[in-house]
């Protein structure tokens, strides 16, 4: 594993110090991933910019409260999930036929089996997964076995994020077997 | 699919390609946000100020229309008091004094430049 020259809490400290590239740096290095999290979640591209960059924000105000030690990845993804949320909250407040545990149209049975390569076919196998599942494997894929860091950014008992992990891989397994079913023998 | 073979591919699967503007508009409303000319403390004292005086206006002008006559009144007052302070033919003087100055400052006394003909 590549370990980075600075770390992120030298960065930090000196962003609070005042130095902008040292910020520029913590987003260069975090953009990806915080917006990939924010589309997993909110399946909208526009949507998925503006609460990455509302994130950002966020966090730049707030530099100065974050605890040395603490993870910055932590940190702002569970910025970044609470501005998911709060925009979740609004589209089903204005929409009464949109549920939060949606699952994206296009990521039926039928896309799935369109999708040609396996990494597109476990994409659109993660897009098809209730929300609570998507979100949890989403940042499985981002943070890896790290079950408390997961467990602090959806703010939930350690054990439902095991038991949330062990459903969702199982309904993965499940659709990609069924694609792969659906396919027959090549 | 074993549980090892779905973590490998989900550990291998790459990450969403955020938009190119993405990153851009980061910066632009965070590191590159233009700073506020005023500190809060200026920007809070001037509103302050600003909200008591269209108050007041409004308070003088339509709540208190006694007010607004008294107001008038102490300037028109104010006014006489100081028409009232010199005779008239001391005005006069004022007067001519404060033309002849500003007609002297506009003449100028310097010898005019000679032109080289005359040489």
């Amino acid at each position: 594993m590549e370990v980075p020259a600075v770390t992120d809490d030298a960065l930090i400290a000196a962003a609070v110090a005042g130095n902008g590239e040292a910020f520029g740096t913590l987003v260069e290095r975090y953009d990806r991933a915080v917006y990939h999290l924010a589309y997993r979640t909110l399946h909208d591209v526009e949507e998925a910019k503006d609460a990455t960059q509302e994130a950002f924000m966020k966090a730049y105000r707030a530099l100065h409260t974050f605890r040395p030690g603490a993870k910055f990845s932590t940190w702002i993804f569970t910025i970044v999930y609470h501005a998911c949320c709060d925009r979740l909250a609004r589209r089903k407040r204005w929409s009464d036929t949109e549920l939060p545990d949606r699952a994206d149209p296009a990521a039926g049975p039928e896309a799935l089996a369109e999708a040609s390569d396996d990494a597109r076919r476990l994409r659109a196998a993660i897009e098809a997964l209730p929300e609570k599942y998507r979100t949890v494997i989403t940042l499985f894929h981002l943070q890896g076995k790290q079950y408390e860091e997961i467990a602090t950014v959806l703010d939930l008992p350690m054990g439902t994020v095991k038991t949330h992990l062990f459903r969702a891989k199982e309904l993965l397994r499940k659709a990609l077997g069924d694609t792969i079913a659906e396919r027959g023998p090549q | 699919m074993t549980d090892n073979e779905l973590e490998r591919a989900l550990f291998a699967l790459p990450l969403e390609e955020p938009p190119a503007d993405l990153r851009r508009r980061i910066l632009g409303a965070t590191v590159y946000r233009p700073r506020l000319m005023f500190r809060a403390a200026e920007v809070w004292a001037l509103g302050t100020v600003l909200a008591i005086m269209v108050w007041l206006s409004w308070y003088v002008m339509s709540g208190a229309p006694a007010l607004a006559g008294k107001f008038g009144f102490i300037v028109t007052s104010v006014v006489a008091v100081i028409g009232a302070a010199f005779p008239t033919h001391a005005w006069l003087w004022l007067a001519l004094g404060v033309s002849s100055t500003i007609w002297i400052s506009q003449v100028s006394l310097m010898p005019a430049r000679r032109r080289i003909s005359d040489n």
